[in-house]
């Protein structure tokens, strides 16, 4: 398979779904009426945003690094997505309540500040000098992998105010299990600043999270000199070691207190000067960074009407005593605990299309899991990301850029995660007597080859099937051991390997999806072959007959394929078993953590040849994956899937023009191409409302 | 180990004083509820005694409940009427146990489901404590991973879709609208007892309480454009959640009088043992704090299939429910539901040692359901449930006894009954008929 240049045929695409929705020639405003009259569309009711998207939009919009979602309860799911609209509360609970008063209250403290900040995220810098970015243990934004022996990093502070600031990096050493106990720390590190030494840190081994290394220094008005030298102790490693031996950074952050008594605040990601005090000085300082805060959050644009009541209560905060930044931040608590943030949809305009504003909120909620960026909302502005907008306005265009962009790690962070199931390792246990290196960071480590396998197709635009059948794997210490590999990386440290043997092909026998149908004391060919059958050929079996005892064979005295054989030896049983086995009997060489094994505790030799219910022999790992590579469902199968979790809800036979176009009629479609025929569809312009 | 034991040694005797307060005052003695839901069910001859009419010794599951047996009362042959709703069992058990509503799918894309049981009381009771209510689980619900095939023109959910619903919450507010359970020992203490520290500081935290109101109102007040677009039922859960927002904006502003600190929290855990251990320990707390005096307990969610390997094997609790009679699965499925039933057991014997301020016990006032997921792991039915009532609300219940109910009748005929028992009679509660099971009332 070739990657291909989707932006062009995404336009042929379109000019298909348009004609299927409408035969005249000429585009015409009463066309785009008929536009929305196709029946797929549908109304899908009013509900709140997921977990991750709340999650991520606080973070955008107030420029922090990390909001803990985690225990915001899980809104029951259609469709077995997220992000789908369903139950009758639309999300929305006590429970849930409690929690985001609770977020939204310390993420406003964490962004309303009297100080000046700069934040400088280290794995984003464009000079890497040798060290890599790698995606973190408990998913989230990339951080950089600092390896023994590499050089100092350098880069600029642009500092709005000179004087003297306060300096933090986050920062952390790990050792791979590889390493040898009586190896030195790797490193000190010296931060210099302008050519001056400022600090010297002592690094210290963290396991679960980075620490912050403080330093103090005067900062000059505008562009400086930052260094970090690395002082590499003295060592000598192994291969093993030296990829097992590394330092984690995160982000640089610089902050200046603002004079006390002063009137300067830090509000989200602008330094505002409210000058002296005096009537209406705080409205007026306020009102547009407040203002420009509601937009982005709401996704469209602010009447005075609606902005009024927010400076109120900043400025009765103020006059009942809070210092300006607190009174601050219950405006920025207000526009966060607005049903227009929480709740995912935009009200469409009369004709049932969605205009520009929410046609931004439906890009970025679906792409990136966000509340729109500048780019985004001046096109909205602009009257852009409609069906006649052209240039860099365009849908195609913005999908294009927003692809790319980091935003755009929603695809391989959520939807290949709920996609194959994989939130099944999030408190994943093994039975330490048979897997006892198992541990939190080898669920994490396979995760993060699953997102890398995937964010490398999405970025260098290759056919979605890929997924299935390529051979490109990256591997750290942990699944070095999986895979049988020479040792290599550290945590977070993925490189680059492919299967000697042939074997490891696609995302399918990757640790993440062969654990993730796995129990903690043995594998499920019956749950792996469901999970492929419906997952990956969206042709799931119906459930087990009422007084089905399940099967659950015990490994250590009988062979479960044997006790498979039998069990679809009773024809009841056989109608679904027939077309489940073979799809997970060829997994069984793959142990419940993923590792190649030869035979079963019984002693018995894995024999993962199957047929499938049209006498096609499947004869291990690798021709099942030829087999499902090859198949006409598997594509269509992932475009379905898309879709929902684009969509918000599953697809309907009216749907099945778009999937076909989707799917770019049998030529091989990437994800870029996919999404991008998706964002031009009636299915996702238009939101008929219901009816009254 | 974080234990409600320990937390009583740190905080002396605080504990006796808020049931002096409110509820001592109330002209009727308080009364309180729990329902504890067990995965998977229980295996029948070591749950359900042997014959009808007064209990002698308890089954073996249950032994640690002995001391109590006077107290207890068990209702054998009810169908759960949630299990006809689907081929599998399991997808229609937890959503029906308190509601007694089997699965509806509608045309207007929402879930039916009713009030649950829980709920009435919760409306009754509405004001007489902090939360009027606390879902609490050990487990959090599945992600539901269904996958269709675009062959259906239906507007709405397929039947699968809402049986997700049905699958993850025991306790619903109304009519398709769940309530989730909070599933973070620590999450659920700041919840009853305030956060460690408040963001701010306590002059913050005063001024932040005055203004809650007026900071819902300026972005609540002026949302009538943004609704004008929308459809009657979309504009409704606007309302909902406005209203909902300034509930618990309020409980928040009304802070927990027990004496209990925030530094007492529970340690967060990974560990099920003492995950489960807090969860009724901070139940506990929440009855004798009478901040609440209603409680939803999962100690794991439907179908789990968690290992429990401090018991000395890894294997699924799903998966050893379906035992197939095999004796050394069905010995390793009796030692998960004894470990479950010796919580249990121990949470009783805590609320029978909290005295309530009126000369009794919290047990005399609490009554606690049992609700397993299934009547028979193995076979994934749900005809003939053994439902198992602990503390007779001050003799209101007809206990030591094991009473057979009509085979195979909806079991809202005891939630009636129980309904009756609490003095809030709602003789049509559920979706059909309106028996109810007299013979559990004194």
């Amino acid at each position: 398979m070739t990657a291909r240049n989707w932006s062009l045929t995404a336009g042929t695409a379109l000019s298909l779904v348009l004609a299927s929705c409408d035969n005249t020639p000429e585009p015409s405003p009463p066309q785009e009426a008929a536009l929305c009259d196709v029946q797929s569309v549908g109304a899908l009711p009013l509900g709140r945003r997921d977990n991750l998207t709340l999650g991520r939009s606080v973070e955008d919009l107030l420029g922090l690094p990390h909001i803990n979602i985690s225990r915001l309860p899980t809104p029951s799911t259609a469709s077995g997505f997220t992000n789908t609209r369903l139950d009758a509360s639309g999300g929305v609970s006590d429970t849930f309540l409690n929690e985001w008063l609770n977020i939204v209250a310390e993420a406003s403290l964490a962004a309303v500040r009297r100080e000046e900040r700069r934040i400088i995220d280290l794995a984003s810098l464009p000079e890497l000098n040798g060290a890599r970015t790698t995606i973190p243990l408990g998913g989230g934004r990339p951080r950089l992998s600092y390896m023994h022996g590499s050089p100092s990093l350098s880069f600029a502070l642009d500092a709005p105010s000179g004087g003297e600031w306060q300096l933090y990096l986050e920062a952390a050493w790990w050792l791979g299990w590889e390493v040898e106990e009586n190896i030195p720390d790797p490193s000190d590190l010296e931060l210099v600043v302008n050519g001056k030494i400022v600090e010297k840190w002592t690094i210290e081994a963290d396991y679960d999270s980075l620490r912050r290394y403080q330093a103090v220094s005067q900062l000059r008005k505008g562009v400086n000199e930052i260094e970090i030298v690395p002082h590499w102790k003295e060592t000598q490693l192994t291969q093993a070691e030296w990829f097992s031996y590394a330092l984690l950074l995160g982000d640089l952050v610089a902050t200046k207190p603002l004079s006390e008594g002063g009137r300067t605040v830090q509000i989200a990601t602008e330094t505002v000067d409210c000058g002296p005090e005096g009537p209406g000085a705080l409205r007026d300082c306020v009102v547009g960074p407040i203002e420009r805060l509601a937009r982005r959050a709401w996704r469209s644009p602010v009447s005075p009407e609606q902005l009024d009541p927010i400076l109120s209560v900043i400025e009765s905060a103020k006059a009942s005593g809070a210092p300006i930044e607190e009174a601050i931040r219950y405006g920025v608590e207000a526009i966060l605990l607005s049903p227009r943030f929480v709740f995912l949809q935009t009200p469409p305009s009369s004709d049932g299309l969605l205009d520009s504003f929410a046609m931004a909120d439906l890009l970025s909620n679906a792409l990136w899991r966000s509340v729109p960026d500048d780019t985004l909302l001046s096109c909205a502005e602009s009257g852009g990301l409609t069906p006649a907008s052209e240039g860099s306005c365009s849908i195609g265009d913005q999908v294009r850029r927003m692809l790319q962009a980091p935003g755009a790690d929603a695809l391989h962070a959520d939807f290949v995660n709920q996609w194959l199931g994989l939130w099944r390792l999030d408190k994943a246990e093994r039975d330490p007597t048979l897997y006892p290196h198992f541990g939190p960071e080898t669920t994490r480590s396979m995760r993060m080859e699953a997102r890398r396998i995937v964010m490398n197709i999405l970025h260098d635009d290759r056919p979605v099937l890929d997924l299935i059948d390529a051979p490109d794997r990256w591997i750290d210490s942990e699944l070095a051991r999986i895979y049988d590999a020479s040792p290599r990386g550290g945590p977070d440290e993925l490189t680059p390997w492919h299967d000697p043997a042939g074997v490891r092909l696609g995302i399918l026998t990757s640790a993440a999806f062969l654990a993730a149908t796995s129990q903690a004391n043995r594998t499920s060919p019956v749950h792996r072959g469901v999970a492929l059958l419906t997952n990956v050929l969206c042709a799931p079996p119906g459930p087990p007959a009422p007084d089905t005892p399940l099967f659950v064979p015990d490994e250590h005295k009988v062979n479960p394929l044997d006790a498979l054989d039998a069990h679809r030896a009773d024809p009841t049983c056989a109608a679904c078993h027939q077309a489940i086995d073979p799809m997970g009997v060829p997994l069984e060489i793959f142990d419940a953590e993923g590792r190649i094994r030869g035979e079963y505790a019984n002693g018995d030799v894995i024999n993962t040849s199957a047929e499938l219910p049209n006498g096609t022999q499947i004869l291990g790992p690798e021709s099942l994956v030829q087999h499902l590579a090859s198949h006409p469902d598997v594509e269509s199968c992932i475009a379905q899937r898309l879709f929902t979790w684009l969509q918000g809800r599953s697809p309907r036979n009216a749907d099945n023009e778009l999937l076909k176009a989707m799917t770019n009629g049998g030529s091989p479609a990437s994800f870029g191409f996919m999404i991008e025929t998706w964002a031009q569809s009636p299915q996702a312009r238009c939101q008929v409302r219901p009816v009254e | 180990m974080w234990t409600r034991r320990q937390l009583l040694g740190g905080a002396g005797a605080a504990l006796a004083m808020p049931l002096i307060g409110r509820a001592a005052e109330a002209t009727k003695p308080p009364l309180r509820f729990v329902a504890w839901f067990m995965p998977n069910g229980f295996y029948r001859t070591a749950y359900r005694p042997s014959t009808f009419g007064p209990i002698s010794t308890l089954p073996s599951t249950l032994a640690n409940l002995s001391p109590y047996k006077d107290r207890l009362t068990f209702v054998s042959g009810l169908r759960n009427a949630g299990a006809d709703l689907a081929e599998d069992a399991h997808w229609g058990s937890l959503g029906a146990m308190l509601t007694g509503h089997a699965l509806e799918v509608s045309a207007t894309a929402s879930v039916k489901n009713g009030q649950s049981f829980d709920q009435v009381l919760a409306s009754a009771w509405r004001g007489l404590t902090r939360l009027n209510s606390l879902e609490l689980s050990s487990e959090a619900p599945w992600p539901c991973s269904v996958v269709f095939q675009p062959d259906s023109d239906r507007e709405g959910p397929l039947p699968f879709e809402s049986l997700c619903a049905y699958k993850s919450y025991l306790s619903w507010d109304g009519p398709g609208r769940p309530r989730p359970a909070m599933i973070e020992p620590r999450a659920a203490f700041e919840r009853l007892f305030g956060r460690v520290d408040h963001p701010g500081g306590d002059e913050a935290r005063a001024r932040r309480v005055m203004l809650g109101q007026s900071i819902l109102d300026s972005v609540m007040q002026p949302l009538n454009k943004w609704t004008r677009n929308l459809s009657s039922h979309d504009r409704e859960r606007v309302e909902q959640y406005t209203t909902m927002l300034r509930e618990v904006e309020a409980t928040l502003a009304t802070p927990s009088t027990c004496g209990i600190t925030p530094a007492q929290a529970p340690p967060t855990t990974t560990s099920i043992e003492t995950h489960v251990q807090q969860m009724h320990a901070l139940m506990n707390l929440a009855l004798s704090c009478d901040e609440t005096r209603i409680i939803t307990y999962s100690i794991g969610r439907a179908g789990s299939e968690r290992p429990y390997q401090h018991l000395g094997f890894s294997d699924s609790h799903h998966n050893l429910s379906h035992h197939a009679d095999r004796p050394e699965h069905i010995q390793r499925l009796l030692m998960i539901e004894r470990w479950c039933a010796d919580q249990l057991s121990d949470f009783v014997r805590g609320l029978d040692e909290t005295p309530d301020g009126r000369g009794g016990t919290l047990l005399d006032s609490t009554l606690i359901l049992v609700c397993p997921e299934l009547d028979d792991g193995n076979l994934h039915t749900n005809q003939d449930v053994t439902y198992l009532l602990i503390g007779n609300l001050g003799g209101r219940i007809r206990s030591g006894q094991h009473i057979p109910a009509p085979h195979s009748a909806s079991h809202t005929l005891l939630l009636r009954a129980l309904l009756r028992a609490y003095g809030v009679p709602q003789d049509d509660f559920g979706p059909t008929g309106t028996g109810v099971l007299t013979s559990v009332l004194s």
